[in-house]
């Protein structure tokens, strides 16, 4: 309990006065985020939007190809087929700083690309879908329901790289494993479309709109939280799934099949696609809000540190996995890891400067 | 151990707010502090800046005290006779208990090698508490039983399986129900689950004279941890889970232990899977006829309705920013739902009505509420 004591009317006065000013200050630095729903907007127009309009053409792009391979499958159809699978990766990777909103419904993400894959289930579900093949499953809209290890990415690329699922699907020419990847190409395409109908449809102006009925987002509070939150998101995975996994806690024990899309080499350009997602997103949103409110210094630290970043992996060779387990590389993969992780701490101590709240109860609960 | 009590200065704070400068004499008055004495509060824990607190507020969400804890707390409970614990997390080594809301408080420690593993529940007589805690040499689960008053710990029974978590006392006052989540943790290993591939979870049903297993109930989905549970007036328990496979695999989530029976309440297929395989908190209503669940991994709020011509439906979801702490107001399918954002909620189930307290503890103020709430004494219920 607080004991009152009689204040006399001078110093009663003086309280008033600095009581006035400090609801001044605490009014003016505590009320919304600095980060405002045109930023956001911005956000939506300059990079969610493109970002998965690019997946999509990626793959329909895909999908042409897949449907071309199946009038005469070779290997050099399948070497023909690989950089737009590649392409689609990468689309996917840049998108990544929003996983968010429609790529999460019915599980679209792990639809399009299952990984991590601890147990290696898309290996074993492939290798008894090829041996005795499941006409429906490859049926038009077959595989929606399917099992996510079968729908997306992980599958044609192990059919597009592998050398034995190549001999496979040569052997096997206009047979299941061709229908297959058309399948799975179509599915890619159907899926992308949907997300992109959300947003367009849905998502778009219930962010940009919190508050209406209907909405999930009550206040622009949580329309910020949803920008940021999605970037601590994907710097979490890639600190803790994409680098720690292969990385594990020695050279000698290394698990360089445990990087992503290693069997097409990608590991690399994966990351160097969610640098330049998670730049843009910052570009549009937090460096406006930081130069707005003062903080220009801030930002000028943040591009130090993505630079930091881009060099670092500039100088890891590709592909990643023939060479994690030398103590050169693996030492200059695990500076990257901290160099993300500094990165992560960096954003999240602006955060409260800007009135930006990520989770609490979301990301620690028992 | 000694601990930052600063009983009104929130007042002060929303003084500031508020703006108005003739506040500053109403300070002078004792008027906020009586206004509180009385009434219906409830209780929870936050975060500010790097520090945690013990917050309590009255039934239009202004802070009238809180408490300042030495880390991280978890569960926390009010007795019927105005006791409050609230259990510490991660290290579990302490425990605040309060005879009454304001009283002196009351520093705990934990039992050596009994580090808490996250809630701890009142006897029906408030005259002893009971709390979760991991048996380190066995690596199995233990009660721990103490004194309300003195704060000793008396004894401790099996808690009859791994990684206790949740208790509730039973309607009848005389059993204790002990959520078994089946995750071994160790002090040494941090968060690290040791035991996810042979994990083993269940409710357990314990007699409070001496201990001994009344009955227990497993399902049969070994990763499906049931971690959070509450007791409604006919001895019910809604049982609130974690699922630890893989992420793409989708469980429901809640069941209900009725007449010696576990089962799934239903839920909608979507909903299912927008909960990301995680439930942090669930409560009855005060008629025991309404159940909340939370998803603050999803924003979710899901509310179910043991209805007597159809079962128990899954009745509405709410979308709502980080929500998880859940406690019942004393209105029928009434609830209040805290956030890590700040907010304090009621929800009405009947009216489907979500409206926001008038709370200290705002956004503005950067508090962040933590995962639980404690709940109201509830007075009986006029339908």
């Amino acid at each position: 309990m607080i004991e009152i004591h009689p204040i006399p009317i001078r110093t009663r006065l003086l309280q008033t006065l600095l009581a006035t000013l400090l609801f001044l200050i605490t009014t003016s630095s505590y009320a919304n985020p600095v980060v405002t729903g045109e930023y956001v907007e911005e956000w939506l127009d300059q990079y969610v939007t493109p970002s998965y309009l690019a997946l999509h053409q990626a793959n329909l792009a895909l999908q042409g190809q897949a449907h071309e391979l199946c009038d005469q499958v070779s290997l050099q159809a399948l070497d023909e087929m690989q950089p737009y699978l590649n392409q689609a990766l990468e689309a996917l990777a840049y998108s990544q700083a929003i996983d968010g909103g429609p790529m999460q419904s019915e599980l679209r993400n792990f639809q399009l690309y299952y990984w991590p894959d601890r147990t290696n289930l898309v290996t074993k579900q492939l290798g008894q879908l090829l041996d005795q093949p499941d006409l429906l499953v490859l049926q038009e809209n077959g595989l929606r329901h399917s099992s996510v290890a079968l729908t997306g990415y992980p599958s044609l690329e192990r059919l597009l790289y592998m050398p034995h699922y190549r001999e496979f699907v040569i052997r096997d020419q206009q047979g299941p494993a061709c229908q297959y990847i058309v399948a799975v190409s179509d599915n890619l395409v159907r899926l992308t479309a949907e997300i992109t109908d959300a947003w367009e449809n849905s998502w778009r102006r219930q962010l940009l709109e919190p508050g209406n009925s209907g909405s999930l987002f009550k206040e622009q509070n949580d329309q910020v939280r949803f920008v940021f939150t999605n970037i601590d998101v994907l710097l979490t995975k890639i600190i803790s799934k994409k680098l720690a996994k292969p990385l594990a806690s020695s050279v000698s024990k290394a698990k360089p099949k445990r990087l992503e899309s290693w069997r097409s080499g990608h590991s690399l350009i994966m990351l160097k696609a969610n640098v330049r997602g998670l730049t843009d997103s910052l570009n549009l949103t937090l460096k406006p809000a930081l130069i707005e409110s003062g903080g220009a210094a801030k930002w000028q630290q943040i591009r130090h540190e993505i630079s930091l970043i881009d060099q670092q992996l500039d100088q890891l060779p590709t592909p990643l996995v023939a060479h994690l387990d030398e103590p050169k590389y693996w030492q200059a993969t695990q500076q990257l890891q901290v160099q993300f992780t500094q990165f992560q701490a960096l954003l999240q101590s602006i955060y409260p400067s800007l009135n930006v709240q990520l989770g609490f109860n979301a990301y620690d609960g028992d | 151990m000694a601990m930052e009590d600063l009983t009104t200065p929130m007042s002060r704070r929303h003084f500031i707010h508020k703006g108005g400068a003739c506040m500053l004499f109403a300070l002078s008055s004792t008027n906020i502090l009586g206004k509180n004495n009385n009434g219906p509060y409830w209780a929870g824990t936050a975060k500010q800046g790097n520090d945690y607190w013990l917050i309590i507020v009255d039934d239009i969400g202004q802070v009238f005290r809180q408490i300042k804890l030495p880390s991280r707390a978890h569960g926390l409970q009010k007795s019927s006779q105005g006791h409050l614990i609230v259990c510490g997390r991660r290290p579990g080594t302490w425990m605040l208990l309060l005879q009454h809301r304001h009283a002196k408080p009351h520093w705990l420690n934990a039992a050596a090698n009994r580090p808490l593993s996250g809630h701890c529940c009142f006897s029906a007589d408030g005259n002893h508490f009971y709390s979760a805690e991991n048996a380190l040499e066995a690596s199995q689960g233990t009660i721990g039983v103490w004194d309300s008053h003195s704060g000793e710990r008396l004894y401790e029974w099996p808690s009859q399986g791994i990684g206790p978590h949740e208790i509730q006392l039973s309607s009848d006052g005389i059993h204790l129900w002990v959520a078994n989540g089946g995750i071994l943790t160790h002090p040494q290993s941090g968060r690290d689950k040791l035991n996810l591939d042979s994990m083993e979870s269940n409710i357990s049903y314990l007699c409070l004279i001496d201990g001994a297993l009344i009955n227990q109930y497993t399902i049969d989905e070994p990763q499906l941890s049931l971690r959070h549970i509450a007791v409604n007036q006919n001895n019910q328990v809604a049982v609130a889970c974690q699922y630890q496979g893989p992420e793409y695999d989708r469980k429901n989530l809640l069941l209900l232990i009725n007449d010696g029976q576990i089962d799934y309440l239903p839920c909608d297929p979507k909903v299912t899977v927008e909960l990301n395989n995680y439930l942090g908190s669930v409560t009855f209503d005060a008629s025991g006829q309404w159940i909340a669940g939370s998803s603050p991994r999803s924003n979710r709020v899901v509310i179910w309705h043991l209805t007597k011509d159809m079962g128990a439906i899954h009745y509405y979801t709410l979308a709502i920013a980080d929500a998880c702490g859940l406690s019942a107001n004393n209105e029928l399918g009434g609830f209040i739902i805290s956030t890590g954002m700040g907010h304090l909620y009621q929800y009405a189930a009947t009216t489907k009505n979500l409206s926001a307290m008038d709370s200290d503890t705002s956004s503005t103020k950067h508090f962040s509420w933590d995962n639980h709430l404690a709940n109201n004494i509830i007075p009986p219920l006029t339908v």
